[in-house]
């Protein structure tokens, strides 16, 4: 299949992303297990262990946003929109164009600063948005809107 | 705020629905803030006087129910005109609501008992959107609600043709007993328990003690037994509180589902709009001869009372299944009735999984009960041939079906489920495949309609994109092989 890539800028949004969100949620568990560690079995064992997840946490921060720009893509068929992403879990959802409800253009302050855009594609299985894909170029996510709602269907309902 | 057609009177709720409304609304109150109250409640003492600063706070959620309660009174008000339903609410930020008559997936009424007392009704109008019902009409006269009602149903099928309501099922109090006695008992049974440790608990600590040390293993049998049959009453009793008088109009285009002991709950549905339909058959029901059979359209899915499923038929006899599901989706019906024809088995990748994690646990608990109780500890490596037997008859019995216009997974040994969805609503296909599942070569494809989503699990990786393929033409309406 012949996917269709998110912007180069993407990539930069990822590690930017990834490292904004650091403090909220990897940074508090490497604190919490360093401590705890450090309680119970004395501040040596606590540096070690701290040592070890923040090593690992730096080699995700590397690694996961470039793999994540590679794993996601987008494929706009006759009948359907695929929408490929993960790195851990691998997902490939295919919305039938007559089932889009509405289709949403997305942009952080980051993704307004690299003049990039998201696309979200809703249907009516009530499960918010069952598509989405981020980091496309400006014209290029406003150019997939306009071919997706431009599209008629049944809604299946 | 106007509307195009201001001819048309707006309707207000009756009065009375302060009294009814001011329960519900003093709860959402104390939901949305539970954490003051938890702190007003284990926090006060005697330095600050906390119980009054307590009771301010309840009377202050009561207050505010109270207020809330009479702004919607004072401010709602709903019309119907033509082919939309109008609603109009708010004080300070107005909203009107217009509701087209042909997007609506289900009408529900309700009437607890405060709505039994003084003749009041709740109508409930719910379209595809978002996850409550979006028109709410609150405690209005019985014989307006009736009106609604009516109209919105006369609106809602004025092309199709009129049938005369008829009894299409029933259920006697004994129906009843037999679904409570099938239900799941592990949350009344934990109830059950859960009540026990509270009364040990509170007992006089040396006297707990003796207790305990003089229980021997038959006082644990007659306990636990005890415990069960407490909670095997539970159930029977929610079962006839939520369906006692349980009965379906069939009304041509439409069937309504009314039951409930002290809160009469109403709905209305359109057979052409099913999204879904589960079978349920846990080993009891089996065994008494019924299956239970849930509704889901792409109604409302949490909130207003909806629960989950839009409507849920809960003794259909195992010789009524085939005629029920028959009137409910055509299709599911000839696939009840063909057995295991057209039904694909799981990978058997995911069988030689589940048998080397049946193995692997038995060998850590065999470890674990070696060390704990000696040599006879070695007895628990049985369970790994049992866990292994128990993998393959789970493996037989789970299947799922791509074709007839419907996507379906079947699966449990002891409470065995049909899950079915119209191939024609599907909206998504998604393949899924976790580090594990693609060690093994395996994958998911999830399939969600707007009634809820369907799980084909352990697909062989290889032919996980074709099923999905297969998936998508049902919604196309293209042949599938």
């Amino acid at each position: 299949m012949d996917w269709t890539r998110l912007s180069p800028k993407a990539r930069t949004l990822f590690y930017v992303q990834a490292a904004l969100s650091l403090p909220f949620t990897r940074l508090p568990f490497v604190f919490g297990v360093t401590a705890a560690v450090g309680w119970s079995s004395g501040w040596q064992a606590g540096l070690i262990a701290g040592g070890v997840l923040i090593a690992l946490v730096l080699v995700e921060l590397v690694w996961y946003p470039t793999l994540a720009w590679e794993r996601w893509g987008y494929q706009l068929r006759e009948g359907e929109l695929l929408v490929r992403r993960g790195v851990w879990v691998t997902r490939v959802t295919a919305i039938p164009l007559g089932r889009v409800q509405h289709v949403d253009l997305r942009q952080g302050p980051v993704e307004r600063w690299l003049n990039l855009s998201g696309v979200a594609v809703s249907t009516a299985s009530g499960l918010g948005a069952d598509g989405v894909i981020p980091g496309l170029e400006l014209e290029d996510a406003v150019a997939l809107r306009d071919r997706l709602v431009a599209v008629r269907g049944d809604a299946g309902l | 705020m106007a509307t195009p057609d201001s001819d048309v009177p707006f309707r207000s709720v009756h009065p009375l629905t302060v009294a009814v409304e001011l329960l519900p609304r003093v709860f959402s109150v104390v939901r949305n803030f539970w954490p003051l109250f938890l702190a007003a409640f284990f926090g006060r003492g005697d330095a600050i006087d906390g119980s009054w600063l307590f009771l301010g706070v309840i009377g202050s959620a009561f207050g505010g129910g109270l207020l809330s309660s009479l702004l919607h009174v004072l401010t709602f008000r709903y019309r119907l005109v033509g082919d939309r339903l109008e609603l109009l609410s708010g004080l300070f930020d107005r909203q009107v609501r217009v509701l087209s008559i042909d997007r609506i997936q289900n009408v529900e009424t309700l009437r607890t008992l405060p709505h039994r007392l003084l003749g009041l009704v709740d109508v409930r109008v719910e379209t595809a959107v978002g996850e409550e019902a979006e028109g709410h009409v609150n405690a209005i006269p019985l014989a307006d609600g009736d009106a609604l009602v009516a109209a919105l149903r006369a609106r809602s099928s004025a092309s199709l043709p009129p049938a005369e309501p008829r009894i299409w099922s029933e259920l006697s109090l004994l129906d009843l007993v037999r679904y409570g006695a099938s239900t799941g008992r592990a949350g009344a049974a934990a109830v059950v328990m859960g009540l026990l440790f509270e009364r040990l608990g509170s007992g006089d600590s040396d006297e707990v003690r003796a207790l305990v040390g003089s229980v021997g293993p038959l006082q644990v049998l007659g306990v636990s037994a005890a415990a069960l049959v407490a909670a095997w009453w539970i159930s029977i009793g929610t079962a006839v509180v939520r369906f006692h008088g349980f009965r379906v109009e069939d009304r041509g285009p439409s069937l309504a589902a009314e039951g409930g002991l002290f809160s009469r709950r109403r709905v209305e549905l359109a057979p052409r709009r099913i999204q879904q339909v589960t079978v349920r058959a846990p080993w009891l029901s089996r065994w008494l001869g019924f299956v239970t059979v849930a509704i889901e359209t792409a109604g409302a899915r949490t909130g207003g009372g909806t629960e989950r499923s839009e409507a849920v038929l809960p003794v259909v006899e195992r010789a009524a299944l085939s005629a029920t599901l028959g009137r409910l989706v055509p299709a599911a019906a000839r696939v009840i009735e063909e057995g295991d024809a057209g039904w694909q088995p799981l990978s058997l990748r995911a069988l030689r999984r589940a048998v080397v994690r049946a193995y692997l646990r038995a060998g850590l608990l065999t470890v674990a009960m070696v060390f704990a109780l000696g040599p006879w500890g070695a007895l628990a490596a049985l369970a790994g041939p049992l866990g292994h037997l128990w993998a393959r008859v789970a493996h037989a019995r789970s299947a799922y079906l791509v074709g007839e216009g419907l996507v379906g997974f079947r699966s449990g040994v002891w409470q065995r489920s049909v899950h079915l969805a119209v191939g024609a609503r599907v909206m998504t296909a998604e393949v899924v495949a976790g580090p594990f599942d693609r060690m093994r070569k395996l994958a998911a494809v999830v399939v969600t309609t707007a009634g809820g989503r369907i799980v084909l699990p352990a697909v062989d990786a290889e032919l996980a994109w074709d099923v999905a393929e297969r998936v998508l033409a049902q919604g196309r309406g293209d042949p599938v092989s």
